[in-house]
């Protein structure tokens, strides 16, 4: 029983015990709202093409998968509609609230409220023309979720210098752990998925994934003289498994911590460069940063062999 | 007590973010090395399944973005495809090729590509999902999609769709000397 209440009292320490600094709300608050607002200005020509009546395929055909609970963007408009309001004017106002919403997120004005907003919106774009997502997709909604959990216009935002209101002492840490947490296993599991396939193993999937035929457009990078000295490939498929695997490891090692994140970062510029997956590669940079670039003082490491290589004591930055 | 629930919060949260990994894991295991065969499910692949199933995790999970997997690009980085349009006038001339509909941005051209994930069925399904009603949808989607390209084209009153697998040589072909990417016909819409 004493053990039990010692390792909760070792949990509850570890999500609540303040040791981090505020800058990464500011940071995640003004780099999510502006990566969102240029990923929907990148598209926003198209719009009709992927979300309207217009789209490419047919929104009701796109909708046979979906449960009946999803609020798509073909429902509110057809709700509009029974209004007499026509789907330009509906589309028009979605457009406006979209550009309205990313703005008062990269400002700092009611960010928690105007965060939830743009997730509903979001969602209903997206999954309502599910056969053109992709993974960006996804990470902007969790982006937007844990906005919704941070105080994020608590600092750093028009909102306090309005209002000229002192921050309200928030503890941030146990939604800041978790999307740590969050984000170490989702590495993993991505490292680890790779590990399955031979081909990673081998440096086929590298090779591949260079040739798709819609990647490496934008810069025509000649990988050919790779054929010829194949263990680069080898070299590299190694690398991201374990850069990605073992992520949860070394990135909460304090020595390891930036260096790890730098790796990971180097990856996903090589993903933008080479595949062109600009705004996926740019969300992935984001969370890295925000999650272990504003550690001033990193979860110490009990075991004594590794404390003496790795523990590096920062002092505690109050807020 | 309010630190109690807040935990109970996150440790749900987190449980969520493991077995959707863990299911995706799955997925792409037996999705590539048993596409063709019948298997088993493990315990822990079917618990993963009725867990994400369930209507207020999957309600919750596609809301928040937390729905998907994080197995990008594996277990193995998959074959894409060229979808060729030709367009025709009435006498059966042909006018145009073209290889997507009209964009204006490239983040457009990546939307646009993501849809090419659902015809990878057409390939890798067994014989008998391949005669299912899903293998039609998969044609309509197909259509609607000529049908698109066909509006765009002034001039142009029939719209052939060839939906190609793009075969780049592999290492091993590539070093034999086969230096070229090959085009695989899979579907024809007219």
């Amino acid at each position: 029983m004493e053990k039990a209440t010692i390792l909760y009292k070792k949990i509850e320490n570890f999500f609540f015990e303040n040791k981090g600094n505020a800058e990464f709300l500011g940071f995640f608050r003004i780099s999510i709202g502006t990566m969102v607002l240029l990923h929907f200005l990148s598209v926003i020509r198209d719009f009709d093409k992927f979300f309207s009546s217009k789209s490419i395929v047919p929104q009701d055909i796109m909708s046979v998968f979906h449960p009946g609970w999803l609020l798509t963007f073909s429902k509110i408009t057809h709700f509009f509609e029974s209004f007499g309001i026509a789907e330009n004017t509906v589309i028009l106002g979605a457009k406006i609230m979209f550009i309205g919403l990313c703005i008062n997120i990269i400002i700092g004005f009611y960010s928690r409220m105007s965060a939830f907003l743009l997730l509903l919106l979001q969602v209903a774009l997206l999954k309502g023309s599910s056969f053109f997502i992709y993974g960006v997709d996804f990470f902007t909604s969790m982006s937007l979720f844990y906005l919704i959990l941070l105080p994020s216009d608590a600092y750093f935002s028009v909102l306090r210098f309005i209002f000229k209101k002192k921050a309200k002492e928030v503890n941030f840490m146990p939604v800041k752990r978790m999307f740590q947490i969050h984000i170490s296993m989702a590495y993993f599991f991505s490292g680890f998925d790779k590990l399955l396939g031979y081909n990673w193993r081998n440096g086929e999937s590298i090779w591949k994934a260079i040739h798709l035929p819609y990647a490496n457009r934008d810069f025509n990078f000649d990988f050919s003289w790779m054929a010829d000295h194949s263990y680069i490939l080898i070299i590299i498929g190694w690398s991201t498994v374990i850069i990605e695997m073992l992520y949860p490891v070394f990135v909460w090692i304090p020595k390891t911590q930036k260096t790890w994140m730098m790796l990971t970062i180097s990856m996903h510029l090589g993903i933008a460069l080479v595949l062109n997956l600009y705004y996926f590669s740019a969300i992935m940079i984001i969370w890295n940063l925000t999650n272990f670039y504003f550690e001033r003082e990193s979860v110490p490491v009990k075991f004594p062999l590794f404390k003496r290589w790795f523990y590096k004591k920062y002092n505690p930055i109050g807020i | 007590m309010k630190r109690k629930w807040q935990l109970f919060g996150i440790f749900l949260l987190l449980f969520m973010v493991f077995t959707i990994g863990l299911k995706g894991t799955f997925d792409g295991y037996y999705g590539f090395y048993y596409d063709k065969e019948e298997y088993k499910k493990p315990f822990i692949y079917e618990l993963s399944n009725k867990i994400v199933e369930l209507e207020p995790v999957s309600m919750f999970t596609a809301y928040t973005g937390f729905d998907t997997g994080y197995g990008f690009f594996a277990p193995n980085v998959a074959s894409d495809f060229v979808l060729l349009f030709e367009l025709q006038d009435a006498n059966g001339n042909v006018l145009e090729e073209r290889i997507m509909p009209e964009f204006k941005s490239k983040e457009s051209i990546v939307r646009y590509t993501s849809v090419f994930n659902m015809f990878m069925d057409k390939v890798v399904s067994s014989k008998k999902k391949s005669e299912s009603q899903y293998f039609k949808y998969l044609d309509v989607v197909l259509k609607q999609i000529a049908k698109s390209v066909l509006n765009e084209s002034h001039g142009a009153t029939k719209c052939t769709a060839k939906l190609y697998l793009y075969d780049y040589p592999t290492l091993d072909r590539y070093i034999k000397g086969e230096k070229t990417d090959n085009l695989i016909l899979i579907s024809q819409i007219k």
